[in-house]
């Protein structure tokens, strides 16, 4: 062991520079692996810290107009529902959460507060630390999370402690239990819990999630076949309709484990095959970085090989041997991987935390440190055992009498192993491809509206007063004008729909609700008819597609009986996000009549956009328009956060899918470098084995440009191999990717050229750089050598 | 055909400076084999390799057909020496990765000789140095004095005017030894210059002159057959 250790360490001495290389590659790898498992574990773990989580569901109806309306439902429909059926043990009825201020002794706390009906908690199974949690049945009763309690009073033994409500000196909350906190991965972490008791028979406030325990999964068919049946009845009773019992609409109960996944909660929700697309990469990345260290071991097992052999004849075993040789291998890798929680824990503080999701604190995730540890170790045994057979196979008196720095089959093995490198790199490179050409697809495609020219703010009582906003903006040069809608456009998938009631005319379409300087201020082109006038009221604009797939429409008829009149037809725009085909898809802008009828009365006036001129400087017209906008309401003032230009809504609007693309990016990046790494280090092997055969070549006349060609040409074939092998992988994974848009991006064969010249072109470098000194020697030095 | 005038080379170390060649002058004449002799670290070796251009004098001319070359870069070096000069060393110095033929075949490719006359050539020159049944074998799988024989092959494929050849039977036993001296003679009065430096005197015996170094200078001058 004491001679392979000395050996080893000369040989480590001798290639210095690659050694480190391979000790960084395999420490990058090691934390890259970490970093993105802390994600995947935040993601496919989420909500699962729940007790008996797969018992856990919640209800929700689906088919109705806005997927939206489903998920939350009226108190008494909820709580029928939930008891209808035998097999639910228990339920609670959650409402949302929210944040204000309270008071305990002079201090002042925020607090995140999970508001639900009554007891909402029970059927959770939170682990109470102390007090009960049915106390949230009692007005005023709050529950506090072990972390909270320790914030506000230093102790969890709080019990009958009370906090105060900022605002009102008569308010107090009693505290009547201490749970342990749920983890970050769970939509319940870090809050308090308060029990309300309102809307007992309001069959109209749709504001309750319900959540059920069911006694056994085996049994969820037919308590979702009680709860429908039920519905159908609550549904005629309540709303005198027949769509739940023609099965239009139905219950259908969702894994709580599920609902990190659903867009129709959360349109930024990640996918969960992005999690799986994650795992996947991070594998990759070890595999790669391990490909590396076995080829990093065996293209120095030839320079070992002679006294390894050596101690051979003296009589050490060939077990012993590859047992020193294995351990040596395990140990670089552990070393690596303490390099790499080293890197974690540095990276943190310089932006790494901002590329996950969850926590990438190393005293958050033991478990986690323990897998990787136990996959380091794995590692390093797949990576040294190999070489550890191969440096041993040999009849000693044969490598004892020559080199076998050049035997084929060892040189075949690092040439697959290599394949196998350059063949991830390509896919890797593939898909962040494919991911960029959506991102830039969705940012730059033309949306029929001037969205580089909008800003967007919520609007208030004061700004909502059109004729005070747009003579005081006016003043601004540059600023063209200011309208007000319902929803802000690309923000989300589910606008209000709108259905006639007419028997010959029915259509449903999407309707936004607008002022009538709305066509003009965002840009949005007219094609037939007319845009909105000053005293419009009551009247539509339908797009291109609408007048398309309801032929009757026709300027200033209405659209059906009782229905209100077209004044004009508008360019098909882009309203929805990318993850909904909208370009065919009815939509229609309608003017309210503030005297009309009653559907339409309503607060519609939510969003505040300001045009402004194409060449205006976007930050500084920002600032100029909160300066005036603040000047105009003073009681809800703005700050810079509030104003938004339709990029930023869409770069809320697709943040997940950002920053899947950022993490994929590094971690690609981070597997081509761990890649080139080994290319750097097997060329700096390489070479010096050729070192002879260069000079040789040399002597009889070669150039150094030729011997560098000989060089690369070897690696161009292995490249354009393996870019053939990858190709259709990274085509068909991006693909993947590219099934949660409805409106993809087509892929340009460019891609895949310029993916092969990139990595070729660094291949190419590495190769030439390292190959240099070798090949620019006098030859006359490299035959001396023999 | 060689001229060589106050050659000086200099090995510098942080430490040491060794004089190899001290002020060394000859001529060696077109068609002539001449054979260096002298002691072990007498310079024979750094004499051969400034004459094959492998390597540069410190100071002192070299002329190659009237042209001086000592003090050319390597890249013109090479284009001097391809094709014009051809090396035989003790140790073979074949590429183990190349077989036979394609070890044969390399300076052809060099000199960027089509295709088919370098198949034309290799096949020639093989089936002159008796070795054609081994073309397609690796070095490794030959004897020493086969291996020599492939050497030479490579050397001469190109029809060079010189050939350099270090202890070219360093590494042979007496019979591939003889084999070989007796090639190099071949050569040498088909009008190849030969230069060639050997510890033997029995090798000597084929050089029409011999040359005797001892500590970096020209001792004695001899002619030989």
């Amino acid at each position: 062991m004491k001679t392979i250790v000395r050996n080893f360490t000369s040989i480590f001495k001798k290639f210095v520079t690659a050694n480190l290389l391979n000790l960084l590659g395999l420490s990058l790898a090691f934390a890259s692996f970490f970093v993105i498992m802390t994600q995947v574990n935040y993601d496919l773990g989420y909500n699962k810290s729940f007790t008996e989580h797969e018992n856990l569901f919640r209800i929700r109806v689906n088919g109705l107009a806005s997927d939206i309306m489903g998920v939350q439902l009226p108190r008494p429909m909820a709580e029928r529902l939930a008891a209808a059926s035998p097999h639910v043990t228990g339920y609670g009825l959650y409402s949302g959460t929210m944040f204000d201020n309270y008071v305990v002794g002079e201090n002042e706390y925020t607090l995140f507060v999970d508001h639900g009906v009554k007891d909402f908690l029970s059927v959770f199974k939170p682990s109470v630390i102390a007090g009960n949690v049915e106390g949230l049945s009692q007005k005023n009763n709050i529950v506090l999370p072990r972390s909270e309690a320790m914030r506000l009073f230093g102790t969890t033994d709080i019990v009958g402690s009370t906090l105060k409500y900022k605002y009102r000196d008569d308010l107090f909350y009693n505290i009547c239990a201490v749970v342990e906190d749920y983890p970050e991965n769970n939509f319940m972490h870090g809050h308090c819990f308060m029990g309300d008791d309102y809307g007992e028979d309001d069959y109209m406030m749709w504001n309750c999630s319900p959540y059920v325990r069911v006694n056994d999964i085996a049994n969820l068919p037919q308590a979702e076949q009680v709860m429908n049946s039920l519905l159908g009845d609550i549904w005629t009773e309540q709303y005198e309709s027949d769509i739940a019992k023609e099965g239009k609409i139905q219950v259908a109960l969702i894994p709580i484990g599920e609902e990190h996944f659903d867009k129709t909660l959360q349109a930024t929700a990640p996918t969960k095959s992005s999690s799986y697309l994650l795992l996947c990469f991070s594998l990759l990345i070890v595999m790669i970085a391990a490909v590396n260290f076995t080829n990093f071991t065996l293209a120095e097992t030839p320079m070992r090989i002679h006294s390894i052999n050596t101690q051979k004849v003296l009589g050490s075993s060939t077990v012993r041997l590859q047992g020193s040789l294995l351990a040596e291998a395990v140990i670089i890798s552990l070393i690596a991987f303490v390099v790499a929680l080293a890197i974690v824990y540095l990276a943190h503080d310089f932006g790494l935390q901002e590329l996950v999701t969850a926590s990438i604190l190393l005293q958050d995730h033991p478990q986690l440190i323990i897998f990787t540890l136990l996959l380091s170790i794995a590692v390093g045994a797949l990576a040294g055992a190999y070489p550890a057979y191969y440096a041993t196979s040999f009849p000693p008196a044969l490598v004892l009498k020559g080199s076998y720095g050049l035997s084929p089959k060892g040189k075949k093995l690092r040439t697959i192993l290599i394949c196998l490198q350059f063949a991830a790199s390509f896919v890797l490179v593939l898909v962040v491809g494919i991911m960029y050409l959506q991102s830039h697809f969705i940012y730059s495609s033309d949306y029929g509206y001037d969205k580089e020219q909008v800003m967007i703010i919520p609007a208030t009582p004061a700004t909502r007063e059109l004729s005070v906003v747009n003579a005081q903006l006016g003043a601004i040069p540059g600023i063209e004008g200011a309208t007000l809608s319902q929803f802000a456009l690309n923000s989300s998938d589910n606008f209000q729909l709108r259905q006639t009631d007419s028997d010959d005319k029915k259509m449903t379409f999407t309707c936004l609700m607008v002022d009538w300087r709305f066509i003009d201020v965002m840009g949005i082109e007219i094609t037939e008819g007319r845009s909105f006038r000053e005293n419009d009221g009551d009247v539509y604009i339908f797009n291109e597609s609408a007048k398309k797939q309801f032929p009757w429409l026709t300027i200033d008829q209405p659209i059906a009986d009782g229905d209100y009149p077209v004044v004009g037809f508008c360019k098909d725009i882009k309203y929805s996000t990318f993850r909904t085909d909208d370009t065919q898809m009815p939509i229609a802008f309608l003017v309210p009549n503030p005297a009309g009828k009653e559907w339409v009365r309503g607060f519609w006036r939510n969003q505040l956009l300001i045009r402004i001129a194409k060449n205006m400087d976007k930050q500084e017209a920002k600032q100029k328009v909160l300066a005036t906008i603040n000047e105009i309401e003073k009681e809800y003032p703005k700050d810079e956060g509030d104003i938004r230009y339709i990029d930023d809504i869409m770069d809320y609007t697709y943040k997940q899918e950002n920053l899947f693309t950022k993490q994929i990016l590094l971690f690609s990046l981070l597997a081509i470098l761990i890649s080139i790494i080994g290319v750097f280090g097997l060329t700096m092997f390489e070479s010096e084995y050729r070192r002879k055969e260069i000079g040789i070549r040399k002597v009889f006349g070669s150039s150094t440009a030729e011997i560098l060609q000989m060089f690369n040409k070897r690696y161009l074939y292995i490249l354009l191999g393996c870019f053939v092998v990858a190709a259709p992988v990274g085509y068909l994974l991006g693909q993947h990717w590219l099934e949660g848009f409805a409106v993809k991006t087509t892929i340009s064969p460019l891609l895949f050229l310029v993916s092969f010249l990139l990595v070729t072109l660094i291949t190419m470098l590495t190769v030439t750089y390292q190959s240099w000194k070798n090949a620019s020697e006098n030859p006359v030095n490299s035959i001396k050598t023999e | 055909m060689i001229k060589i005038e106050n050659l000086v080379k200099k090995f510098t170390t942080t430490e040491v400076e060794t004089i190899a060649l001290n002020n060394v002058s000859l001529e060696v004449a077109d068609k002539e084999f001449v054979a260096i002799m002298g002691p072990s670290g007498c310079g024979k070796s750094t004499l051969l390799n400034i004459m094959g251009l492998l390597d540069n004098p410190t100071s002192g001319d070299y002329y190659l057909n009237e042209q001086e070359v000592g003090h050319l870069r390597e890249k013109d070096r090479t284009k001097v020496r391809k094709g014009n000069i051809g090396f035989v060393f003790q140790s073979f110095n074949l590429i183990d990765e190349l077989n036979v033929y394609e070890n044969v075949e390399l300076p052809l490719t060099y000199l960027g000789v089509p295709a088919d006359e370098r198949k034309r050539k290799v096949n020639e020159i093989l089936k002159r140095m008796a070795i054609s049944h081994r073309a397609k074998h690796y070095p490794q799988q030959l004897s020493g004095g086969q291996q020599q024989r492939v050497a030479i092959a490579r050397a001469v494929v190109c029809e060079p005017k010189i050939i350099l050849a270090d202890e070219p039977t360093g590494n042979l036993d007496s019979k591939n030894g003889l084999e070989v001296m007796q090639l190099l003679t071949e050569l040498n009065k088909e009008g190849t210059t030969i230069v060639m430096v050997t510890h033997s005197q029995r090798d000597a015996g084929f050089a029409t002159r011999v040359i005797n170094l001892f500590d970096g200078q020209v001792v004695s001058t001899a002619e030989g057959l």
